[in-house]
Order: structure tokens, then C-alpha cells, then sequence
């Protein structure tokens, strides 16, 4: 981490050229990620990243620059080549910095450091999940797992005075099942983390994870391709809460709405959703693989009701876009690294619990299709359009969930599927990812209870 | 580097290898007519690779001073020793001789702060000069230089250096009480080969497609794939060619060697050498010589794509498709600049022949709607109905969905207008039938 008199010699550099605002990031992560194929370590895979990342903002204006040499020769050099393209260097003498650290209670405390663990043993305890995933069936033809760990220590600091740091260990554990028959082959994939050390996986029973994986991939081989057209879907909890995310919550991100890219630019207050949806993003759920105590802008992770019964109540917002929208933080810039300006992006985002009863969600359904698990997805914010794909699916006949099938996906647009959600159930869980966007990829959750979207578009054939 | 070949000597390191990629780069882009957000970059990362009884260790840094190196070694050899898997690895010797490429274009030195603004802000201004309607645009320019230093123990040293060029303009026009946005983005080594005007035009055509879009009943459809959504399914798919792929059960092509896999008009092609890719390269990951090939002959699967490792567990040579994805990752295999080779059909014969169908100009979720072990897709698209042989309504909200090797053999046509972006291509293709979802 930079002393402070090197932190302060930047942003006085930084701010000589007319910026209003500096910001120091500065990053120093270790990872590691052991893969297992065939119940075998195939690759052990790991390193140091470190550098240090500089804004400079001018009314709506942003400079970004970076460099993994901390001397502060090249400090100097990357500030003053972002500094100049706004203007030239004056007489920085009257800049008056105090920083001070600004010290928090940690919200997620980590027991075991990736380092603390041998290898070793981390390997043998993923050699259960590939245990677990091959003794499912004989139908399991290859199986990974692997474990990723991530130690990231980042110092913030900037020209309001802010100085703070935190220390953030993410561990997540993934499996995939391939089943074969003859030509014809499935996967199934699962992969829990969270913002924890180690204790994470020794708290999951990754025989099961690898059975659970195992299932899905042997259920899919033996399903018919689903039908096409429009219909009723019930979207079970958990990762199907990526209809959210990926629906709405990316419209609902600052960097769309501040510049009137998204299709909910100026609604708030308004009626958005079905009265039944209440979601939410919490960056303070302790441990959650979306949560943080302090966002990349340095601001305190916050829980910030976006819904409530249809009405739309907030944004997320960075402080950059939090400038055309004369709104302030709400402790929701992140970033993958040092290499990536800060934006608005989401934490832990979920359909909150409702009080339809699961099994009536279910019944209610005449024709149309169960999506018990769900992949990745995709969204144009300007439109809205978005897509995403179920890995494993039902077909619901007179209220009940009748074959599998595969290949299915669903589209449409965010402010049609929002209003016709309308049933919600009581048994909302979170799953974790890893959500792309403009500042790279960062963990996130996405959850809800059970849900029923009246009528959608189901790819299929 | 010397230091880090003797001290992994030192540690116990039969051979090793150091690849390390520097990186600068500049971008700016634009929101409501001025600079948004503008960066000015570099970096250095240093990725280790050692052989120690045997097995492969990995680990990398970008921290250079002593403690670092040590650390950087300490860690390989912990990963080696973990490594359980019994397949021969590889340093490799070197040899062969490499193609000559010139990819540094000398522009990037001229290109300073005032100038990359004004190359972006020029986009901007072409695009509303072109557009009554125009309610919006973003534009983003970046110019970067990469060089690639493969060197290892047993004396190889190779360098490579290029310079990417990409132009990107995305207008955002109404479309009733919504909007719409449509994009083109280009790549190049070269500065004076990017066409702005056309880059502006293309993004022009392709928002244009998004007004007035009707649905269309769900059915199974004649589909005309436009170039570069047929160059999306053949990159997305690619994993089927790779060795490794094949050798851990996951390819679908498994007992396709020399037989057909695709209709005798496809071809399809990894071309590592063209210049204008930043993603050619002299020599693979592994500092193998690469080499032109055809993937698909007339239809015909000619083989999979090796590295040294997956080849020695064949018995055959590599074909110098070693890959990283990026500098931090292990060595696996991938394609160069992959591409479905031109026919001889002009579009509109594409079109005529198709006489009732669509032709599917965008899809969208192709990294979770689509598996690679499988073939099997089913993807949000954009479309324009064909009716008797014309173009006609815009088409929105509908899913494409089918099987991409079944794909391959429903190919009846290939076009004449093969486009790259980034590093796949294809000319427009002929579909006897997918199935479409609509209403």
C-alpha cells in the first residue's frame, strides 16, 4: 500500500489541471485456482496482481489512468499524462489535503485466509464433489471441479479527504457434470462462494454439490427439446433471480439511467412492476459473495430497496453518474481492478419473499414450463430486450410439473416481464456470479422465491 | 530474466519459461457530445511456467523486484508438486522458423491526447450529420500496443509486437415513445485501414433495423444467417475443434475425423497470419510456429487443433494452436482468426433463394444460450422477414434455436460477402430450417 505522502503528491497533481475531484486506487490481490479433471489436479494456477489505478473528474468529465509500478516517478508520470488532456499544469501550492483514515467495522469476518489452508487439503475435499458427481450415475462421463480464491487488499484514498482500505477474501467452489449416451451429451454446473475464507467449503457437503450437478446434467439427457411459444412460466428460486438482474437491475444501474440510456430514466416513484415484486440490493449481508463493507469508490456498502410493491424507490448510483443526476452515492461503484474505472454496479439483488404459496404457484399453471434452474443472460439496456437460458426445465401440465426438457430460454423485455410477475412465494434464496459490465467482472448475487411470470416468449423448437 | 532462470534452476526446475506481455493503451469515449471518460494506460505482467519432475507449475506477477521473483518461483513449484495428472508436459525447444508479419503500425506514436479526442469526437459528428432523428450517441476510439516476450531455459526468445486500432459508435434514435440503439465497431493493426465513415454507416444501417419490428408466429423458418451472426455461432462453438476438448469427452466431433460434418460447400478456416488481426501471431503460447489450416474441407472435418501436450497424448505434431486465455491463464488451445471461407453467392441471390424465411442480422446471450459440448442453442435474435424473395418487415422478440453441427449440414448456400470483426468472419449463410419462437 502507498504511504500517505506519496498518495497526497498525486492528488495535487492530479487536481493542478482544474479537476475537481482525485481518487487514488490502489490493489493488491493474490489468487489461486486449483482445477480437477477426471478426480485429478490438472492445473494449480495462481499470482500477485498489483497496481494502482488514478481518476480525475471534471463536471462530467473522467480521467482514468493506470500503472503496477508504485515508484513515485510513475505515479507521477501516469497523473500528469490523464492531467493534461484536461488542461494545464498551474501552480498547485493552495491545494489543502488533510487525509485522514477513516477506519469501519468489519461486516464480514473471514476465519480461515486462503494461505492459512494447505493445498493439500483443499484438494481433498474437492476430490469429494468429483466423488459425489461420478458415483451419481454411470451416465457421468467427465467431471471438474475447481476452487478459485481470491485475497484482494485495496487503500482508497481522495481529494475529499477520504483515506480507507479493506481487505476482501472471496472463495468459490464449481462443478461441472458431463452425462453422455452415445453422441448425445448434458451438463450440469453448480457453484457456490461467498465473501469468506475456507470455513465456506468446509461448510458445504460437496459430496452433494457434486451429486446435485451430476443430476441436472443426467435429467437433461434423457429430456426432449422444449417447445416454443409463448406461455406461462414459473422461474424457481435462487439463480433464477437472474431474471431480475438481468431484466431490470442493469436498467437500474446509474451508469444507464444518468445519461437517459435506460428504459427507466425519470420513473421514479412510478409504478414499474406488478404490485406483488419487492427487490432489493444489499451489499450488507454478512459473507455474501456480493457484499462489501466499502464499495471501490471508498462509500459504505448499503441496502437499498430499488422496488417496493411496483414502485420504483432508487438507483444504484456511483459518485461519477451520481453527478448528472445530482443524486449521491448509494455505496454502489465497483470494480474488478485497478485496471477498471468505478461505475455503478449491482451487489446482492433479489425478488424479496411474497406470500403466494409455492405449491398453488405451481397448481395455477394450466400449461407451461417449470425453469428450475437457470444459466447466464443477457440485456440491452437502451430497449430493455433481454434473454437468458434455462439449464434445467419442466413442462407443467394441469398444474403439475410433468417431463424435462432442454434447450429452453426466455426473452422479452424488462418492463413487460416486471409487470407480469404475478405471483411471488415464500422461499426466496440467493446464487451467486460473476456479472459483466462496463467496469469488468464483479461478484454478484441474484436470488428470489419461486415466481410466476404470466405470459413469456420460450425459445425452444 | 536471467535471474529467474538461475534462481528456478536453483530451486529445482528442469526447464522453465517466462511470457510476459506490456501493454499501453489509450481510449476515450463520449456521452451528450463530449469526452466522457478518457484513459491513459499501461502495464506489465510476468507469467512463469517450469517443469519440476515432470509436471507443469504456473504463477505470475506484476510486481518485479527480488522478493517477487522468489515468490513467483515458490509458487510454481507448490503448483507443480500439487499437480496430479500423469500426461508429458512440455518447454518447449524451439527449432522452426516463424512467417514474417508486420503488425506495428508507427501512427501510434503520433496519436497523443488532442488527437484520439478528435478521431472520437469525429465520429460523433458524422453521426449526427447523417441522422434527423439522433437522440443520442456514444462513440469510443482506443489505440493500443502490445508485446508479447515468450524466452525460456533452453534458449528460445521470441517477440512479437502489434498495434490495435478499434472504433466503436453507438446511435440511439426513437422509435415511438422508445428507443432504440444499433452499433458497428471495427478492428485493426493498422490506423489507415479503419474506415470511419464506414464504421458510421453500418451503425446507421444497423440501428435503422430496429424501427417499426413486428412478431412473427413461432415456426420452423428458412433462415438466412447475416456474416457476422454466422461468425458469432462458429466462434461460440469452437471449443468442439480444440484437442483437449476431444480428449476430456467434451467434443461432439470425436469420431468425425475426415468425414463429413458439414455440407460440401462449407469451409472453414484458422488463419493465423492476417495482418490486420491483432490477433494473428507468428507463434502460438508456447512459441510453436503457426501455420494456416483448414478446419472444415469441403465439408470435411481434417482434424483437431493440437498444443504440445494434447499432441504428445495423440502421437502427433502440434499444429501451434497453444493459447492463453490472456497472460495470467494456463496453456490451453484456441483458434487464431477463425473463419468460414467465402462462396461464390452474391446476399441477394442468398435472399432469392430463400424465398420465404428470415434473415437473422442479430442474436443476442450467445454465452449462456449456447453450449459448446452440445451444439445446442436457443438465442434471442433480431430479423428481417423475407417474403418471395424480398426483404421486408423488421422482426423483433423472437428466439433461434437448433443445433449448430445439425447447422452445418443444412448449410444449402454460402455467400461472397465474408466480413471479419475481431477475430472470426463468415460470408452469409443458407439455412434450410431453424426453429423460430415469436408469438
Amino acid at each position: 500500500m502507498l504511504s500517505t505522502d506519496k498518495i497526497k503528491n498525486v492528488l495535487k497533481l492530479a487536481l493542478s489541471t482544474g479537476g475537481d475531484f482525485a481518487e487514488v486506487f490502489v490493489e493488491d490481490t493474490i489468487r489461486k485456482t486449483i482445477v480437477l479433471t477426471s478426480g485429478k489436479v490438472e492445473t494449480v494456477n495462481g499470482g500477485q496482481d498489483y497496481g494502482i489505478g488514478i481518476r480525475i473528474c471534471k463536471g462530467l468529465k473522467s480521467m482514468y489512468g493506470y500503472t503496477s509500478d508504485d515508484s513515485l516517478e510513475s505515479l507521477l508520470a501516469t497523473t500528469k499524462k490523464i492531467a493534461t488532456a484536461l488542461g494545464k499544469i498551474s501552480d498547485t501550492e493552495h491545494i489543502n489535503l488533510n487525509l485522514i483514515e477513516n477506519p469501519f467495522e468489519n461486516a464480514h469476518t473471514v476465519v480461515q485466509v486462503p494461505n492459512s489452508v494447505q493445498s493439500s487439503y483443499k484438494i481433498s475435499k474437492l476430490k469429494e464433489a468429483h466423488r459425489g458427481a461420478t458415483e451419481y450415475s454411470p451416465e457421468i462421463t467427465q467431471v471438474d471441479v475447481r476452487l478459485m480464491e481470491v485475497d484482494q487488499k485495496v487503500q482508497i484514498a481522495n481529494s475529499t479527504g477520504l483515506l480507507t482500505h479493506d481487505r476482501r477474501v472471496r472463495t468459490r467452489v464449481a462443478v461441472e457434470a458431463v452425462a453422455s449416451k452415445g453422441e448425445d451429451k448434458q451438463t450440469g454446473f453448480i457453484a457456490p462462494g461467498a465473501l469468506a475464507g475456507f470455513e465456506f467449503v468446509e461448510g458445504l457437503d460437496l459430496y452433494k454439490l457434486g451429486q446435485e450437478a451430476a443430476k441436472t446434467a443426467v435429467t437433461m439427457l434423457n429430456a426432449q427439446y422444449c417447445p416454443a411459444g409463448r406461455m406461462p412460466v414459473a422461474i424457481e428460486n435462487g439463480f433464477g433471480g437472474v431474471i431480475f438482474h438481468e431484466a431490470c437491475g442493469h436498467s437500474l444501474e446509474a451508469t444507464s439511467v444518468a445519461p437517459g440510456k435506460s428504459v427507466f430514466t425519470g420513473k421514479l416513484g412510478q409504478q414499474i412492476a406488478n404490485e406483488k415484486v419487492t427487490a432489493i440490493d444489499d451489499g450488507t449481508i454478512a459473507n455474501a459473495w456480493g457484499s462489501i463493507n466499502i464499495d471501490d469508490e471508498g462509500n459504505r456498502g448499503q441496502k437499498n430497496v430499488l422496488i417496493e410493491n411496483g414502485i420504483l424507490k432508487s438507483y444504484m448510483i456511483d459518485m461519477f453518474n451520481g453527478r448528472r443526476m445530482n443524486m449521491s452515492s448509494t455505496g454502489s461503484g465497483r470494480r474488478e481492478s485497478y485496471r477498471y474505472a468505478p461505475t455503478s454496479r449491482m451487489t446482492n439483488t433479489y425478488i424479496a419473499n411474497g406470500n403466494d404459496d409455492n405449491d398453488e404457484i405451481i397448481k395455477s399453471i394450466k400449461y407451461g414450463l417449470y425453469a428450475k434452474k437457470m444459466g447466464g443472460g443477457s440485456v440491452n439496456a437502451v430497449t430493455g430486450e433481454f434473454n437468458f437460458a434455462v439449464v434445467e426445465g419442466y413442462i407443467i401440465n394441469n398444474g403439475k410439473i410433468d417431463y424435462p426438457v432442454r434447450g429452453a430460454s426466455l426473452i422479452g423485455t424488462g418492463p413487460e416481464v416486471l409487470m407480469n410477475i404475478d405471483m411471488v412465494g415464500t422461499n426466496l434464496e440467493q446464487a451467486q456470479g460473476m456479472c459483466g459490465s462496463a467496469s469488468g467482472l464483479v461478484p454478484t448475487n441474484v436470488g428470489q422465491p419461486l415466481i410466476r411470470v404470466s405470459e413469456i416468449t420460450v425459445g425452444g423448437r | 530474466m536471467e535471474l529467474v532462470f538461475k534462481k528456478a534452476k536453483e530451486a529445482g526446475f528442469e526447464a522453465c519459461e517466462l511470457y510476459q506481455v506490456e501493454n499501453t493503451t489509450t481510449n476515450v469515449e463520449t456521452s451528450h457530445g463530449e469526452i466522457e471518460q478518457h484513459e491513459i494506460s499501461g502495464s506489465n505482467t510476468m507469467a512463469f511456467r517450469g517443469l519440476y519432475n515432470g509436471k507443469i507449475g504456473y504463477s505470475y506477477t506484476q510486481k518485479y523486484d527480488e522478493d517477487s521473483i522468489l515468490q513467483l518461483i515458490a509458487d510454481a513449484k507448490e503448483s507443480a508438486i500439487l499437480v496430479e495428472n500423469d500426461d508429458k508436459e512440455f518447454i518447449y525447444c524451439g527449432g522452426t522458423t516463424y512467417a514474417q508479419l508486420n503488425q506495428y503500425d508507427n501512427t501510434i506514436d503520433t496519436l497523443g491526447s488532442d488527437e484520439v479526442i478528435d478521431i472520437v469526437m469525429g465520429l460523433d459528428k458524422m453521426v449526427a450529420d447523417s441522422m434527423d432523428d439522433l437522440k443520442m450517441v456514444n462513440s469510443y476510439f482506443e489505440a493500443e500496443t502490445v508485446k508479447v516476450n515468450i524466452s525460456n531455459s533452453h534458449g528460445l526468445n521470441l517477440t512479437h509486437c502489434n498495434t490495435k486500432f478499434m472504433a466503436y459508435t453507438m446511435p440511439i434514435i426513437p422509435n415511438g415513445d422508445e428507443l432504440v440503439n444499433g452499433f458497428d465497431y471495427k478492428i485493426n493493426t493498422a490506423f489507415n485501414k479503419l474506415d470511419m465513415q464506414q464504421i458510421v454507416n453500418c451503425a446507421i444501417a444497423n440501428t435503422r433495423r430496429k424501427l417499426n419490428c413486428v412478431s412473427i408466429p413461432t415456426g420452423k423458418y428458412t433462415v438466412v444467417l447475416e456474416n457476422l451472426t454466422m461468425a458469432q455461432f462458429l466462434s461460440c462453438m469452437r471449443a468442439g475443434f480444440f484437442a483437449d476438448k476431444k480428449q476430456e469427452g467434451k467434443s461432439k466431433l470425436i469420431n468425425s475425423i475426415e468425414k463429413q460434418i458439414a455440407s460440401t460447400c462449407v469451409n472453414i478456416m484458422d488463419n493465423p497470419h492476417l495482418e490486420s488481426s491483432p490477433a494473428s501471431k507468428v507463434f502460438d503460447d508456447e512459441g510453436v510456429a503457426t501455420y494456416k489450416k483448414h478446419i472444415v474441407e469441403n465439408g470435411i472435418f481434417k482434424g483437431f487443433l493440437y498444443n504440445l501436450k494434447t499432441a504428445a497424448k495423440d502421437g502427433v505434431q502440434t499444429t501451434g494452436n497453444a493459447s492463453k486465455a490472456g497472460v495470467k491463464a494456463p496453456i490451453k488451445i484456441d483458434t487464431t482468426n477463425l473463419y468460414v471461407d467465402k462462396g461464390d453467392m452474391e446476399f441477394d441471390e442468398l435472399i432469392t433463394k430463400a424465398d420465404n424465411g428470415i434473415l437473422i442480422t442479430d442474436l443476442a446471450g450467445l454465452h449462456s444460450g449456447a453450449n459448446d459440448v452440445t451444439g445446442d442453442f436457443s438465442l434471442a435474435a433480431r430479423g428481417i422477414l423475407i417474403e418471395n424473395g424480398k426483404l421486408t418487415k423488421n422482426v423483433h422478440q423472437i428466439t433461434v434455436a437448433g443445433n449448430f453441427y445439425e447447422m452445418l449440414n443444412n448449410i444449402i448456400a454460402v455467400g461472397n460477402d465474408l466480413t471479419f470483426r475481431a477475430a472470426m468472419g463468415s460470408p452469409s449463410v443458407l439455412i434450410s430450417q431453424l426453429s423460430i419462437a415469436g408469438e
